[in-house]
């Protein structure tokens, strides 16, 4: 069978972009308890200890254990975070790439170049699946989730793809509980597109369901100390839902050093207004284009009864296409929910949409009557997410902290080889001045004292970090990455 | 239509009247709740407070209290908080008013403020402060919880009697709230005052001066990443 040359090419085109923004950004990733708390606890099942539950969220509740089942094997071949962090990458392409496939196979070649095109470009979808993470890993089974899905929905048989949609959700479900949400969506829509299997196989799935979520029911049940299990989050919180999901599509949450839920995020200065009004214009287009999908999908459903609902047919577009179009916008709509309830949400909490939105919105480019619209619309918010997220890993390689996992053993050695034993680095950066290392540097090398390493930024930045190394440190000749580097005065005028 | 336009007319003047009819009961049990909150111990970590016959007037949305001292927890040495003693205030009532940012009005007849006295370091324009330190993680969250609780609502504080480490300063009248969540802004007696949270520690803004307390590990610089 002859491969497919203009498919072929895509493929390599997305691979090739998503390997260089990851080569540039996996290594300037940090490591913290979460990550090292998931490998902890997949080294425990590959020997034989079998965890009913994962580590403790922030709220006080255990999290779901399907996760540390699932990189398990991961963590067997190796627990290197570099490794770690590459399998989310490397199956966030896998992902993007099998759905790719079923767009040029289903829709043509027009809609598989958008819909790459936009996963290849989307900041957060992109800054997420550069670290290893539990719901990290959902985008790639949202993909599984939407080829099961259109299976479901456009062909015959269905019930087979009923009971893998369902276990795909629940492992979703599992690795972030807020998608809890999908599952309504998911009936409804099945409901919409008279796609429900028959009642004995709804009870079967039910008990697939429970059998999943077994293990974490059964700890809550007869295990957990409920007099000492303290749940600190509460339901009703706040209504920043909308904020968040509009950062998620725009991505400006990101143009900020320090974010919530992740280490860090980038250090835009001096670009942080420039970048904030860019992404938020780019997320202003997005939100409008899925208002319009919306408005589209819901103008098309007819109510006959309490148990009957039907779809008016679009003139120019294939009734396959149609449905998956609707089927997308009503599970995106599910996030009203959030809204609605006033659950607290940041952008981590809205990864189920990575697929789901690239493809919708290809979907809308696609139709007929709407693309001398959209379809600039589409490339300009591309364009715009793109220039961000390959800046961002570029500056991420070009000024990496010296704690991140691909440059912690560099500044190592760097150290060992400069500097000897009675030597320590510290880091100074605006939250202040804190211990990293000591030199294993033999003692024949010099004695480098007390290095202070300054990121450049941080040092144009902020007033109280030049004071404090003005007054106390001399800047030396040694330099790492983008740090520069001090060291006490005396140490200097001794030298 | 109307029908409901009548089920809920009786239905708040049923409420209002219940409200009316128990409200001694209402206010009483709000002083029973607020007073037994104030009592209780919270730990090392938070203010303790001394009051006497304070009371809620719950038709009037107003607090009364003939005494209410502050004693502020104690932290390691240096700590920022530390530098505050104690805040007392005599004889205050504090009314609520309901618009679209909540403003409370605090009227005392005596506040009496003790703290330290700061060792300042002058660089270039800034204050920075060599006798007292801010906790990095600790006081973030103490701004956090306040912008929390105070995040919409102004806070006006008269008093006829200020007194500052003992010494009289006379009327006073200072009026806070919230610019943002990292910004409180002040007014004392028409002088304009910023408190800023910022990575390296606390900004306070004056119209002629600037102050700065650091975080506490840029001295403290054993702690391990």
């Amino acid at each position: 069978m002859l491969i497919d040359k203009k498919k072929l090419l895509l493929i390599l085109l997305f691979f090739g972009c998503c390997s260089l923004y990851f080569t540039l950004s996996i290594p300037s990733n940090s490591i913290s308890w979460d990550q090292e708390e998931a490998i902890r606890i997949a080294k425990d099942i590959l020997q034989g200890n079998f965890p009913l539950h994962g580590y403790k969220h922030s709220n006080g509740m255990y999290s779901f254990p399907a996760f540390y089942y699932f990189v398990s094997p991961l963590v067997y071949i190796s627990d290197e975070p570099m490794f770690l962090y590459g399998s989310v990458a490397f199956l966030y392409i896998i992902g993007v790439l099998l759905l790719a496939n079923y767009i040029y196979k289903k829709f043509g070649c027009f809609e598989c170049i958008f819909f790459l095109l936009f996963s290849a470009t989307h900041v957060w979808s992109l800054f997420f699946a550069s670290y290893f993470w539990n719901p990290n890993y959902i985008p790639f089974f949202m993909c599984l989730f939407i080829l099961s899905l259109a299976k479901q929905i456009n062909e015959g048989s269905s019930v087979k793809y009923f009971h893998v949609s369902g276990i795909i959700l629940n492992i979703i479900v599992q690795m972030m509980p807020q998608t809890i949400i999908l599952i309504p969506s998911f009936v409804f829509i099945l409901f919409l597109f008279k796609k429900l299997p028959s009642f004995l196989n709804q009870i079967i799935h039910v008990f697939i369901q429970l059998i999943l979520v077994y293990p974490w029911i059964h700890y809550y049940l007869f295990i957990l100390d409920w007099e000492n299990h303290k749940i600190a989050g509460k339901f009703l919180k706040n209504f920043s839902a909308i904020f968040e999901y509009m950062n998620f599509l725009g991505g400006w949450g990101l143009t900020s050093e320090y974010i919530d839920y992740a280490f860090y995020g980038t250090n835009t200065y001096p670009f942080t207004e420039f970048f904030d009004a860019l992404l938020t214009f780019s997320s202003i287009l997005l939100v409008i284009m899925i208002i319009f999908s919306t408005y589209l999908t819901f103008s098309k459903i007819s109510y006959i009864n309490l148990f009957s609902l039907q779809i008016k047919a679009v003139n120019g577009i294939v009734l396959e296409k149609q449905k998956l179009f609707m089927a997308l916008t009503i599970l995106n709509f599910s996030c009203v929910f959030f809204f609605l309830t006033g659950m607290h949400m940041t952008p981590h909490h809205y990864q189920f949409l990575t697929p789901l939105l690239a493809f919708n919105l290809t979907l809308l480019a696609s139709f007929k009557k709407h693309k001398k619209i959209i379809t600039p619309l589409l490339l300009l918010c591309i364009l715009i997410q793109g220039s961000f997220s390959y800046w961002r890993a570029y500056s991420e390689y070009k000024k990496p902290y010296a704690t991140d996992i691909g440059y912690f053993d560099q500044f190592t050695n760097y150290i060992t080889n400069n500097c000897n034993t009675e030597s320590t680095a510290y880091i100074l950066d605006p939250s202040g001045l804190n211990f990293f290392q000591s030199s294993k540097g033999d003692h024949d090398k010099k004695s480098c004292g007390k290095l202070i390493l300054v990121l450049r930024d941080h040092y144009t930045q902020s007033e109280i970090i030049r004071w404090i190394l003005k007054k106390n440190y001399a800047k030396t000749d040694m330099k790492f990455k983008d740090y520069l580097i001090w060291s006490r005065k005396n140490i200097k005028q001794h030298e | 239509m109307n029908k409901i336009i009548i089920f809920f007319v009786i239905l708040l003047l049923s409420i209002s009247s219940l409200i009316i009819l128990y409200r001694e009961d209402i206010s009483a049990k709000l002083s029973e709740n607020l007073n037994r909150n104030l009592e209780k111990d919270w730990g090392k970590d938070h203010p303790k407070f001394f009051k006497n016959n304070l009371k809620v007037d719950f038709l009037e949305l107003s607090i009364s209290w003939e005494k209410l001292n502050t004693v502020a927890p104690v932290f390691p040495e240096g700590h920022f908080i530390n530098s505050i003693k104690n805040i007392d205030s005599s004889n205050c009532i504090l009314e609520v008013s309901l618009a679209l940012k909540i403003k409370l009005d605090v009227v005392c007849e005596e506040i009496m403020i003790g703290f330290d006295s700061y060792e300042w370091e002058l660089y270039q324009n800034i204050n920075i402060s060599k006798s007292h330190f801010i906790l990095f993680g600790y006081d973030r969250n103490i701004f956090e919880d306040l912008y929390g609780k105070q995040g919409n609502l102004i806070v006006t504080i008269n008093t006829n009697n200020l007194y500052i480490n003992n010494t009289n300063k006379g009327d006073y009248r200072i009026e806070y709230y919230f610019q943002d969540e990292d910004t409180i802004r002040i007014n004392i007696n028409k002088s304009d005052l910023t408190i800023k949270r910022q990575k390296e520690g606390l900004n306070i803004h004056t119209t002629d001066s600037e102050y700065f307390f650091l975080n506490s590990n840029y001295f403290n610089n054993t702690m391990k990443l």
